[in-house]
């Protein structure tokens, strides 16, 4: 990330040099101009030749330069936007190494309860069988037509032993926590792999909700202990046409300055939570993607920067200043929808993400 | 004995209880959804036992935990936790005795409340057992961590490491630090370690730095004040000593590296001691002094127990291989293990009456066969010191 982020700086600054220099060469070519007008219109002809010969011979190098300088131009604006999308690919790998301590978290509190719930099922099992053989015995001998007393005793030792009230309440149980722990297993693997499963580079109709919706549960460990996420969708949207990949990352960035804005605005230790929440209308010929957190808010002094590159509140190493200058290119140039915030310090944020329906 | 555990996700805590349930244990347990409950319900009942896990919502486990140790610092203290990140273990070091990594199976939550039951009987005294629990960071030597510190800058990592571990081996607080550190599950092994080279290895040489860099700065202030109490230094000397004699002694190569580590270790109890309750070993110094018998034997006459005890206790909460927690509870006691054959607590006690000069019993030496070995290695030692 760092790495992609400084190559893109260095090139910008090439960029910049390469402009200037042309724009130095201009003006040595207009000052030659004006001093050859300038002689021709003085000097006796043969001196006029003279100069003028000189003149083309200077201005024809110059033009070879600034040919090959075009070149050199066009290569860095090239270079520039391949590095470009090596930015977003990194910034996604970043943001995804920033979550992967928390989708762990995610995946191993569940396995945690299946597993001691299998062992405990495994357990109940054998018990069980054990009273059957038991229970078998004793249905043999009936059937023989001779019942022992131990026969009969046996089945209740094994009855006793296998605590059968316990295991009548707590084995369906068991059996439904380990279901439901596989299935959030399994969803956030999906999530994980639509999140990070290239899409193409083609604009694709998707259910816009289907995205919000996975990328919600791959962040879910950035904001479950401090929001409660709400998602107020309009079902009746028509599928949106987009770029997959980026429109998700735009959603995890958005999620993750909300879940960072409502941390922040909570007291150190206290058990509040804030809200999160995730809201989808058509508007016009739009859909419009509202997340609004109740978090801290934007501070006023640095609203009008919040979409540059490199600009981050964040402590070093926790943001590298690029997501929401990011979510802009994603947005607007790659989709030719908008993206704005309304906030108030100290109430919280809404970002409205507008794309549009078709195109 | 009463074991509690605390954790957001009911679904954890009621499978927990399930399998329990199941062993069939003579544990009094309870499972409390926050850490506002749970301190709620010690204000209550004196538990033995707390197995926290770390991120939840409102109070999170360290600062449930820095509260259980303030409050009842008797009080086992064990994460359990699905975040198996540095900084989390980090963080960690001075709160909890052992940290357990989600998924964590079963039989080793089991073995690992049922080891801390064994220990308690090890060291019944609950005075002695909160003087050991209470202990975040043991003593060092004053040039330790500055020596520490000034180690590996401009050199290549794999020197400097290979230097941090020589110098670690000399510290006997540092080098259970690091052996805690390194057998928890937060390092993804189910196995513990007894070789601080392994250990290294395990954490890898940027986390040890920030480990060191740690527990530098939070080392107790060190030294007591009292007089006649052992210095830090002091203490260290013999113990290095003990390993060195204790892991040449030992006869087959792989034993001699154990042998080490539980020479080092073995008397960790008096360092407890000197950072928790100097007096204690003043009065049994004095009583060692006055009726000319060795320190161990006069602790027990005052305390009931020694700090042999005391240092396997802390040791064993830290969750150190099993060998070495024995090797230095019984390492004046070789008689106390099951074994007739000479083996790693026999090792570290030939070791110890050596360096300080204690006159084993003959009946003891023959029991274990260790005539010949006691003499040539007393008669080595005396040649050294002349």
């Amino acid at each position: 990330m760092a790495q992609a982020a400084d190559s893109m700086q260095e090139l910008l600054e090439q960029v910049a040099e390469l402009t200037r220099q042309l724009t130095s060469r201009d003006k040595t070519i207009d000052a030659l101009m004006r001093r050859v007008e300038i002689s021709q219109a003085t000097r006796s002809s043969y001196l006029a030749m003279e100069q003028s010969l000189t003149m083309e011979r200077v201005v024809g190098n110059k033009t070879a330069e600034l040919v090959e300088q075009k070149g050199r131009l066009a290569k860095a604006l090239d270079e520039l936007r391949l590095t470009q999308a090596k930015l977003l690919q990194a910034q996604k790998l970043e943001a995804i190494g920033q979550l992967a301590a928390g989708i762990a978290h995610e995946v191993n509190t569940p396995t945690q309860y299946v597993t001691d719930n299998v062992s405990f099922l495994q357990r109940a099992f054998d018990k069980l069988l054990k009273l059957v053989e038991a229970q078998s015995q004793l249905t043999e001998g009936v059937r023989a037509g001779d019942t022992t007393p131990q026969a009969l005793e046996a089945v209740d030792a094994a009855r006793k032993l296998t605590k059968l009230d316990y295991l009548t309440r707590q084995v369906p149980r068991a059996i439904e926590q380990s279901l439901e722990g596989l299935g959030q297993i399994s969803s956030i693997v999906k999530a994980m792999k639509e999140f990070s499963h290239p899409s193409g580079a083609e604009k694709q109709p998707f259910d816009i909700h289907d995205i919000i919706e996975s990328t919600s549960i791959v962040a879910k460990n950035e904001w479950k202990y401090v929001a409660e996420l709400q998602l107020d969708f309009d079902w009746n949207l028509p599928p949106v046409l987009l770029l997959r990949n980026e429109f998700s990352q735009v959603m995890l960035n958005l999620i993750v300055n909300a879940s960072h804005a409502i941390a922040a605005s909570l007291p150190p230790g206290s058990a509040g939570k804030g809200k999160l929440l995730i809201s989808t209308k058509a508007v016009g010929k739009y859909v419009e993607v509202r997340v609004t957190d109740n978090g801290v808010g934007i501070p006023e002094a640095v609203r009008a920067r919040v979409f540059e590159p490199f600009f981050t509140t964040k402590e070093v190493g926790k943001g590298s200043g690029q997501g929401l200058a990011i979510a802009y290119s994603v947005v607007v140039d790659k989709h030719g929808g908008s993206i704005s915030f309304e906030s108030n310090t100290g109430q919280g944020t809404t970002f409205i993400v507008s794309l549009p329906l078709s195109e | 004995m009463r074991v509690m555990f605390v954790d957001d996700e009911v679904r954890v805590l009621e499978a927990i209880e399930r399998v329990l349930f199941e062993l069939e244990t003579d544990w009094e347990t309870a499972f409390l959804n926050s850490g506002e409950l749970a301190l709620t319900e010690l204000a209550r009942v004196p538990y033995d036992v707390l197995i926290s896990d770390l991120r939840m919502p409102g109070m999170d486990g360290v600062s449930l935990l820095t509260r259980v140790a303030e409050l009842y610092p008797r009080i086992v203290r064990i994460v359990l936790s699905g975040h198996s990140d540095e900084e989390a273990a980090l963080k960690m070091v001075h709160v909890a005795h052992q940290f357990l990594a989600k998924p964590c199976a079963a039989e080793t939550l089991y073995q690992v409340i049922a080891r801390t039951q064994a220990l308690t009987q090890l060291l019944p005294d609950r005075k002695l057992q909160t003087l050991a629990a209470q202990i975040g960071t043991l003593p060092s030597a004053a040039r330790f961590h500055q020596e520490l510190s000034a180690l590996g800058e401009g050199s290549e990592p794999g020197g400097a490491a290979a230097a941090m571990a020589r110098l670690i081996k000399q510290d006997p607080g540092m080098t259970g630090k690091l052996l805690q550190v390194a057998s928890s599950a937060f390092f993804n092994s189910s196995a513990s370690v007894a070789d601080v080279e392994a250990a290294i290895m395990r954490l890898g040489f940027r986390t040890l730095r920030n480990l060191t860099h740690t527990l530098g700065s939070a080392a107790p202030t060190r030294g007591s004040t009292m007089p006649g109490a052992p210095a830090v230094e002091a203490l260290q000397a013999r113990a290095l000593s003990i390993a060195r004699l204790a892991s040449s002694m030992a006869r087959l190569p792989e034993d001699a590296s154990a042998a080490y580590i539980a020479g080092l270790l073995c008397d960790v109890g008096q360092l407890v001691l000197i950072a928790s309750a100097p007096e204690r070993l003043y009065v049994a110094q004095a009583e060692a002094e006055q009726r000319g018998v060795p320190a161990h034997v006069a602790e027990r006459s005052t305390w009931g127990a020694t700090h042999a005890e005391v240092g396997a206790y802390l040791l064993g909460l830290w969750g150190l291989p099993f060998q070495i927690v024995e090797a230095v509870a019984n390492h004046h006691a070789p008689e106390r293990g099951a074994s007739e054959r000479l083996g790693l607590p026999q090792l570290v006690w030939l070791a110890a009456c050596i360096v300080e000069g204690e006159e084993p019993t003959p009946e003891l030496l023959s029991r274990f066969g260790a005539e010949d070995l006691y003499a040539t290695h007393r008669r080595s030692v005396a040649e050294g010191e002349a």
